[in-house]
């Protein structure tokens, strides 16, 4: 189990849903905290007669939807008017890449919303992005419940059916997002030129 | 001295860089996908990878229940007595604890209060726990 999560779990067997609702939101608005792992092993607990399964799945799922609209309102409210100040994102963000990012993630952001539920730092950034180039709240909305129903069903079927080998399973899954995300590195590496002509042809 | 600066450079030309970047990758792809065959093989050997599922409230499967060999310094003595089913008070009473924040309260902590080490807090529990199960 790593640090975070370990100086966190505490925590959450004390404080129960309180805990687990605060820091689902953290997670999803603020801080990159392991919120996959803290759902596992909640789930595992609720497995073992700790946690009631329904309370458990209704309050990490609310405290998910209120953090990345949070997120996503800050952002579209002040996120570019304070991270201009800094002179380096402020050179990103005239950038023509970010240009052309920010025109992708407004015309196609289905895939990216959803897809970036499932890790915790991905989820942050993709909230911050839609809310400062100003995707379309209803469209936002909808995906990101997609997502974190997708992502919280997800974790908490996997820490539910494992029971007590949560903490054995959690490992695997970390092995497994390595896997997965170099995957993707080496897919962007092999066809990631013929990915940006179809959708350069698509905008156009 | 120049033919060998000419060759190098040649060599990390954008071309070969690419190659060589997707060869890292590939190479990571595969230790990393070893890594996960390697750990899910000796989770499953110890016993500490056990698909369990319910319907109905009933397991389905084989059931391995946690052992007491299992507790953690993290855990608290609520989860304790939840997940082993023991009486709020059974180990309050036979491990004399004062503690007013008990049962809310790490066995690290607890330890820690008391100057205590935590294997031993944590092995008068497991033979505590053990002994209520042979009475049972």
């Amino acid at each position: 189990m790593d640090f975070l999560a370990q100086a966190i779990i505490p925590y959450v067997l004390i404080y129960k849903y309180w805990a687990i609702f605060i820091v689902t939101l953290l997670a999803s608005s603020t801080l990159p905290i392991p919120a996959g792992t803290i759902l596992i092993a909640t789930s595992a607990f609720g497995s073992q007669g700790y946690f009631n399964m329904k309370y458990l799945l209704l309050v990490v799922i609310i405290a998910n939807i209120v953090g990345d609209n949070l997120l996503y309102f800050i952002a579209k409210l002040y996120g570019k008017k304070v991270l201009s100040k800094i002179h380096f994102i402020n050179k990103i963000f005239r950038s023509d890449n970010y240009i052309s990012i920010e025109k992708k993630i407004v015309k196609h952001p289905e895939l990216i919303i959803i897809l970036s539920r499932f890790e915790v730092i991905s989820t942050l950034f993709v909230n911050l992005m839609s809310g400062m180039s100003k995707v379309n709240y209803k469209k936002f909305l909808k995906l990101e419940i997609i997502g974190t129903l997708g992502n919280v069903l997800f974790y908490s079927f996997i820490g539910y059916s494992f029971g007590n080998s949560w903490e054995a399973v959690n490992k695997l899954i970390g092995d497994f997002t390595i896997l997965f995300f170099l995957s993707i590195a080496l897919c962007i590496s092999l066809f990631g030129k013929r990915i940006i002509r179809r959708i350069n042809k698509n905008l156009d | 001295m120049y033919n060998i600066n000419m060759k190098l450079s040649q060599f990390f030309s954008h071309k070969n860089i690419k190659r060589i970047y997707l060869f890292i990758l590939i190479i990571l792809c595969l230790l990393s996908l070893m890594l996960f065959i390697i750990s899910m093989s000796y989770f499953t050997k110890t016993g500490q990878l056990d698909f369990e599922y319910k319907i109905n409230g009933k397991h389905t499967k084989s059931y391995t229940p946690i052992k007491p060999e299992s507790i953690k310094p993290w855990m608290t003595f609520n989860y304790i007595n939840v997940v082993f089913k023991l009486e709020p008070t059974y180990l309050k009473n036979i491990l004399n604890i004062n503690d007013k924040r008990y049962p809310d309260i790490r066995i690290d902590n607890y330890s820690r209060r008391l100057n205590k080490d935590q294997t031993s807090t944590i092995k008068e529990i497991e033979k505590a726990i053990t002994n209520q199960y042979q009475n049972k």
